[in-house]
């Protein structure tokens, strides 16, 4: 799996003083685009790696499950032998 | 290893062979010394010992012209020469001769030499001689590196050239195509590709595109200097301009509608539920106004918004109703507070959305 990370949102929720939003867009390698948004209680000396950590763990289902599907979007299915490939 | 001042004394027999087998010494052994002759002439050649570099005397007699410098380890031979001149022709229509500089081959698999070229990049002051850096590396297989060597990272991928620059500075010109003293206005420089394999007969083989660079005026002042940029792209081996940008920033498209693909392949950008996507932030309070095009490729549904400083109106809606403005449960929601325009999934599950906005004024697009 090979899918870069980026922090697109790392606010305090205007609706909720107890909790931060933190936005990950995540892009595979063939530059396909999933945003998740996760809403992390907000404590004392925590730091912004952990909120990030945090919500990488709160939205990793939902990430696997959108990559099982890019993954395989794009590919050239071969009947003659059920193989999916990059090539045309 | 002699030296000699290549004159006979009047002496005894004696001293006169021992002198002459001084003088034989001498010219097997090219006068080689640790430093020049004590008696020197026009041409002559001499060896320094020392520093291992062949000279010849200058036709005054009075310097020492490098020729060559001897590496005694690896028996190999540098040239001091400072220019390599290839004898002009003489007569009418005479074609000049070729130059050809050549790296030795290798025997086998082993791969062939490179061709190197180096120099020296000005230091701090001093007297310290500078170090030198390869700026040129053309590789056996024709690969050409420029400040690249090839054996790195990016450079290694780069079929036939590979340019590298180290220079920190926020924006630069890693090349510069420069057509000198023209000013005729339209002129148009291009970067081409073609492809296709020529040997294939002239049917096979053609330009594919190119981008260009055209000259808006006579760029003779300063004040009419202005260009545009052209796109141009090939269709039935008939390359056709299809995107211009000219010297005020508009852009025209030719054959196709600004922001539609004929085979609805746009990257779609996915949003988890409840997930945010900041579309635009409008640079200041009187910016202009936008027209935001939003297609979700799954369900087809699609709607238009006029989108603005603190502005988010749905104009049209292709499904029932399952676009709003505001943050609302169980809708695709596009958000205006202030500068920023933000598209909201509230639709309750992961979706993949196209975004598409056009702009009148100071809005910057962040999709």
């Amino acid at each position: 799996m090979s899918i870069t990370f980026k922090v697109d949102k790392f606010v305090n929720d205007p609706d909720d003083n107890t909790k931060k939003i933190v936005g990950l867009r995540c892009t595979d390698s063939k530059g396909a685009v999933f945003i998740v948004d996760k809403k992390i209680t907000i404590a004392d000396g925590k730091t912004d790696e952990s909120y990030v950590q945090d919500a990488y763990n709160d939205a990793l289902s939902e990430i696997n499950e959108w990559f099982s599907g890019v993954s395989v979007e794009g590919k050239v299915f071969n009947p003659s032998d059920n193989s999916l490939s990059d090539g045309e | 290893m002699a030296q000699h001042d290549y004159v006979i004394d009047n002496q005894a027999f004696p001293a006169t062979r021992a002198d002459l087998n001084s003088v034989l010494q001498a010219i097997v052994s090219n006068n080689s010394g640790s430093s020049a002759p004590s008696t020197t002439f026009a041409n002559q050649i001499w060896y320094d010992s020392s520093a291992n570099i062949l000279y010849i005397r200058n036709e005054d007699n009075d310097a020492n012209i490098p020729l060559l410098q001897l590496d005694q380890s690896g028996d190999v031979a540098a040239t001091l020469a400072t220019i390599i001149d290839v004898l002009d022709k003489s007569g009418t229509n005479q074609a000049g001769t070729d130059l050809t500089i050549r790296a030795g081959a290798g025997t086998g698999t082993g791969a062939g030499g490179k061709i190197i070229l180096q120099t020296a990049d000005g230091g701090s002051s001093g007297s310290s001689v500078n170090p030198h850096a390869t700026a040129v590396t053309i590789l056996d297989d024709s690969k050409v590196g420029i400040g690249s060597t090839f054996g790195e990272n990016i450079a290694s991928s780069a079929n036939k050239l590979a340019v590298r620059s180290d220079i920190g500075t926020t924006h630069y010109n890693i090349m510069n195509v420069w057509e000198h003293e023209n000013t005729t206005t339209g002129i148009e420089q291009r970067i081409g590709w073609a492809f296709g394999d020529d040997g294939g007969g002239e049917s096979s083989f053609g330009i594919a595109g190119y981008i260009g660079m055209e000259k808006a005026n006579s760029w003779n002042v300063d004040s009419a200097r202005s260009s545009s940029l052209t796109f141009a792209t090939a269709i039935a081996s008939s390359v056709v301009e299809r995107m211009t940008i000219d010297s005020v920033g508009s852009i025209g498209i030719v054959g196709r509608a600004f922001g539609l693909i004929s085979n609805g392949s746009q990257p779609t950008t996915t949003l988890a539920d409840d997930a945010t996507l900041n579309l635009a932030v409008s640079g200041t309070a009187t910016a202009g106004g936008g027209l935001l095009c939003i297609y979700e490729p799954s369900s087809g549904d699609n709607a238009i918004y006029h989108v603005g400083y603190n502005r988010a109106n749905l104009i049209s809606d292709s499904s029932t109703s399952n676009f709003t403005t505001g943050d609302t449960d169980g809708k695709n929601c596009v958000i205006a507070n202030n500068h920023t325009i933000t598209f909201k999934n509230r639709t309750g599950s992961s979706r993949g959305y196209v975004f598409n906005l056009f702009i009148a004024g100071g809005f910057n697009y962040n999709q």
